[in-house]
């Protein structure tokens, strides 16, 4: 209810003064439940406390049918409509009409308004509304709403027209091969992208409106028959016992659709590429996207699909698979590596061959701090210039580069604070969390790392060990909307191993991947006499 | 109560963090160990360190300049000299990183077991160390010897005896676990390869040279090179390398020069089986089968023709026998069952063996020995015969 408390208690009391309440904000929300009424005069006064310093509201009166006799207003937003469209369509049709009285005469009054949205106005999208907490969400999703003098019904008129992003590459997720395109802020052209791809009704995209101020449109889509229903319907459940003032990003939804809300395990998948989701759809996986924001997500997931990348499946199969190997070891260096040295440097000696130990020492030499205060310095002046630079403007980026490059790396070396050997297994660590494909999951192992470099610090090996085991047993104890996080890797199934470590190629895949509930299963028809090979 | 408990378990884990950070060394705090070496003086346990030292940053794309320390210590027990070693050293040995163990001849020839039991209870030694004894000199004189390339003389060491396994083959290296094993194991005697220092031209250098053959727990003799060929023969281990030089006239050590052959090793193996006769005397059969290469000749003459080839091959057996023999006649002149042959004995026929083991060693210098070796030649690399000469 934080919302509420911010309005300025207007003593605006309208037509519906007789609830005697005292609460302006529960008087507002009784005048909004109201019902249009007949007079436009009466209906316009309401409308105009609702609509009261929205400077970007527009309300056009102008006097329709024969003789000028009809009284009818055109409500719409600023910059929400497109505004020859409505002078088009709407404006022009009903100002015509006076110049053709006969259309309007006395007995067929009752059914005017139906008259007017089937016969009259030449536009795609309407619909009749009767209270004004409808007129009022057409009005600011962009819709332009019609009021006529006499009648209990507005017409809506689909207008909704604004200035958007092109479409054009997914900045985070670039490719070599496959599709360029990625989902912009507008939910119809992300939702038009998918039904391009897959052009089947059985790809739904279901819609629902959440948000109490955003109003925000968020769909779930799925294939039917190939997502389960269950999940569909759990995923249903979980959006709608939200009750949240606004959605600003899908990301708002993502604690929702968690099974364990506080873990720092990432739990769905984003990605701004259609091509991706439609690749989730196929293997029955449910995205859901919100008007807005250009990142879908995915549920549920599976620990490994965070190493796999588009691309993958565009490329030859043995190259992806190398790939995925190669992504796979990323993973651990990232995780590892700093935590691994710092174990071996002060507890572990005996790990190191001679020469390595002289070059260790000698670079060591007169270095002041202990070799975890040293890596926990390079590691959290990394993640600090990352940050930095990620939000750069673009003219100071350079900049920031060369500071760290050269300060950090070079002076500090110089200066005798660091070593060069931690500078180079910082630099390799960093380079290595960025191979992870997506995200969030690179994220979440930067911050475990650090938990590991604590455990190296203080039990070496056995804490490493210690750390690994605490987080296997959590990622295999950890579930997406019910599904296995660690599937199909724990518990196994061997006939999805072949598509999660490395790249299946097609021909050999006749099968999506194993889901309950799943009722459609086979992939491809494979021919009579490649069946068996 | 639930909650104590669980107070009570939290707190005892966490003192297990407390316990971690014990064995914490930073590596400027710490030197590098390439290994140790043990004697005594008198009586006196003298333990000594070879440490590298690193002086001066690296620079500039270079490595670090790498100075040698010998560190040496006196005391009734070689942990205790160990232990000494901090009351001058600034830095913690990190002993798990040494590679080599020099033993003292003195030491040798008292007794063994005044170093068995600190070499093997240890935890900071590592079974795989390479041992070595050091003949006509001390081990303090080896640790500081200076043998470029390599900085530290126990690295140079160590490099030359896994080197010299390729290409010369002559002898084998011996770990501390297999030592402690023949030491331990009634039936087979120890052996060490002994490292000496070789003065030519006012030049010190380092140079594997012989055997140390043990006794029980003492050092009776040495194989000299030709013995210690033999004895690489007689082992079991497949050998990969080797040259074996025989002579046309049959006369290896003085046949005429423009007669001599080398032929190459590239595999060897022998069998030893122990044959009971009727009158309860027992007789070793030796068969080692070698195969390699003709790898150079001094004659002109073309010998790898049809009469030839065979002739060489039994020249060259007869010379792997010779060497086996040689050996095997040295190993039983010091009464050392070096090979072995008394486990082999007591593992085919264990009745025998609980008759001879009390006097083993006396009975093993009577042992009949049968030897047989064959040689095949496989290749002869890039010719097909001798160089053609101008007429």
């Amino acid at each position: 209810m934080r919302y509420i408390n911010r309005k300025p208690a207007s003593p605006n009391q309208g037509r519906q003064s007789s609830t005697k309440s005292e609460d302006p904000v529960q008087a507002k929300t009784a005048l909004k439940q109201s019902e249009l009424s007949e007079k436009l005069d009466d209906n316009l006064n309401t409308l105009k406390q609702l609509l009261e310093n929205c400077s970007d509201a527009v309300t056009r009166e102008l006097l329709i049918g024969a003789e000028a006799s009809l009284k009818a207003a055109v409500l719409y937003f600023d910059g929400l409509i497109d505004r020859k469209e409505i002078e088009q369509h709407l404006l022009r049709p009903l100002v015509y009409l006076k110049t053709i009285p006969g259309l309007l005469t006395e007995d067929n009054q009752s059914s005017f308004i139906e008259q007017l949205s089937q016969q009259l106005l030449p536009v795609g999208e309407l619909k009749t509304l009767s209270t004004f907490e409808a007129v009022c969400d057409h009005i600011t999703a962009g819709d332009t709403v019609l009021l006529i003098d006499g009648y209990k019904q507005g017409i809506a008129v689909g207008s909704r027209s604004w200035q958007t992003r092109s479409i054009d590459a997914p900045e985070n997720e670039s490719t070599i091969f496959g599709p360029k395109e990625g989902f912009t802020e507008t939910l119809r052209f992300s939702t038009a992208q998918l039904r391009r791809r897959l052009k089947c009704t059985d790809l739904k995209i279901e819609a629902m409106s959440m948000g109490r101020i955003s109003k925000t449109t968020v769909v779930v889509c799925y294939v039917e028959d190939i997502a389960p229903q269950s999940l569909v319907a759990e995923i249903r459940r979980r959006l709608k016992s939200i009750d949240i003032d606004a959605v600003l990003d899908t990301a708002y939804l993502e604690e929702y659709l968690s099974d364990d809300r506080f873990s720092i395990l990432a739990q769905v998948e984003y990605t701004e590429r259609p091509d991706r989701i439609c690749g989730h759809l196929l293997e029955g996986r449910v995205a859901i996207l919100a008007d807005g924001s250009p990142m879908a997500m995915v549920v549920p997931t599976s620990f490994p699909q965070f190493l796999n990348s588009g691309e993958d499946y565009y490329q030859n199969f043995i190259v992806s698979s190398l790939m995925r190997l190669g992504r796979l070891t990323a993973l651990f260096i990232a995780l590892l590596l700093p935590s691994v040295y710092v174990a071996v440097v002060t507890y572990h000696h005996e790990m190191i061959p001679l020469s390595l130990y002289l070059t260790l020492v000698a670079a060591r030499q007169g270095v002041p701090f202990p070799a975890a205060v040293e890596a926990l310095m390079l590691e959290v002046t990394f993640e600090l210039l990352r940050e930095a630079g990620l939000r750069l403007p673009r003219a100071i980026g350079p900049a920031v580069s060369i500071v760290g490059a050269l300060i950090i790396g070079d002076a500090a070396v110089q200066a005798g604070l660091v070593g060069t050997p931690m500078v180079v297994v910082v630099a390799f660590t960093g380079i290595a969390s960025f191979v992870t494909p997506s995200y969030n999951a690179g994220l979440m192992i930067r911050v475990i790392r650090f938990g590991m470099l604590l455990l190296a610090a203080t039990l070496g090996f056995f804490g490493i060990i210690m750390g690994l085991l605490l987080l296997a047993i959590r990622m295999a104890s950890l579930s997406s909307l019910g599904q296995p996080y660690l599937a199909p890797l724990a518990p196994l199934n061997r006939a999805q191993l072949s598509d999660i470590l490395l790249r299946r190629p097609w021909s050999l895949t006749s099968q999506r991947p194993y889901r309950e509930g799943m009722k459609n299963q086979p992939r491809q028809k494979l021919p009579e006499n490649r069946e068996g090979s | 109560m639930r909650k104590m408990l669980l107070v009570w378990l939290l707190l005892s884990l966490l003192s297990l963090c407390l316990a971690g950070c014990y064995n914490r060394l930073e590596l400027d705090d710490s030197v590098g160990v390439t290994g140790f070496g043990l004697d005594v003086e008198g009586e006196q346990k003298v333990f000594l360190v070879q440490v590298t030292s690193p002086s001066g940053k690296p620079e500039g794309g270079q490595t670090a300049k790498v100075d040698t320390l010998v560190l040496k210590e006196k005391a009734a027990g070689y942990a205790q000299a160990a232990r000494q070693i901090t009351l001058s050293f600034p830095r913690t040995p990190v002993w798990s990183l040494a590679t080599t163990i020099l033993l003292g001849e003195q030491l040798a020839r008292e007794d063994l077991a005044l170093v068995m039991d600190f070499v093997s209870r240890n935890r900071f030694i590592r079974p795989n160390m390479l041992l070595f004894l050091t003949a006509g000199t001390t081990p303090e004189e080896v640790m500081q010897l200076k043998t470029p390339p390599e900085n530290h003389s126990l690295v140079a060491l160590e490099k030359i005896i896994r080197g010299q396994q390729n290409y010369a083959e002559i002898y084998l290296p011996v770990t501390l676990r297999e030592f402690r094993t023949k030491y331990a194991t009634p039936g087979v005697e120890p052996v060490l390869p002994q490292v000496r220092i070789e003065e030519n031209a006012g030049e010190k250098t380092l140079r594997i040279h012989g055997v140390a053959v043990f006794r029980e727990r003492r050092l009776v003799g040495e194989l000299d090179e030709i013995e210690s060929r033999g004895l690489r023969f007689l082992d079991a281990g497949e050998m990969r390398g080797g040259l074996v030089t025989v002579n046309l006239s049959g006369n290896r050590q003085s046949g005429p020069l423009e007669e001599m052959v080398s032929m190459e090793i590239i595999r060897s193996r022998a069998r030893c089986t122990p044959l009971i006769n009727e009158d309860g005397s027992i007789e070793m059969l030796i068969d080692i089968e070698a195969d390699g290469n003709l790898y150079e000749q001094t004659t002109t003459e073309n010998l790898q023709t049809t009469e030839n080839l065979p002739r060489l091959e039994q020249l060259t057996a007869a010379a792997i026998k010779e060497d086996a023999m040689a050996c095997i006649k040295k190993a039983q002149l010091l009464g050392s069952d070096i090979f072995g042959w008394g486990e082999i004995i007591s593992r085919k026929h264990p009745a025998v063996w609980r008759q001879l083991e009390a006097d083993w060693p006396a009975h093993f210098s009577n042992l009949k020995v049968r030897a047989e070796a064959r040689y095949s030649i496989r290749r002869a690399y890039l010719l097909d015969g001798p160089v053609p000469i101008k007429n």
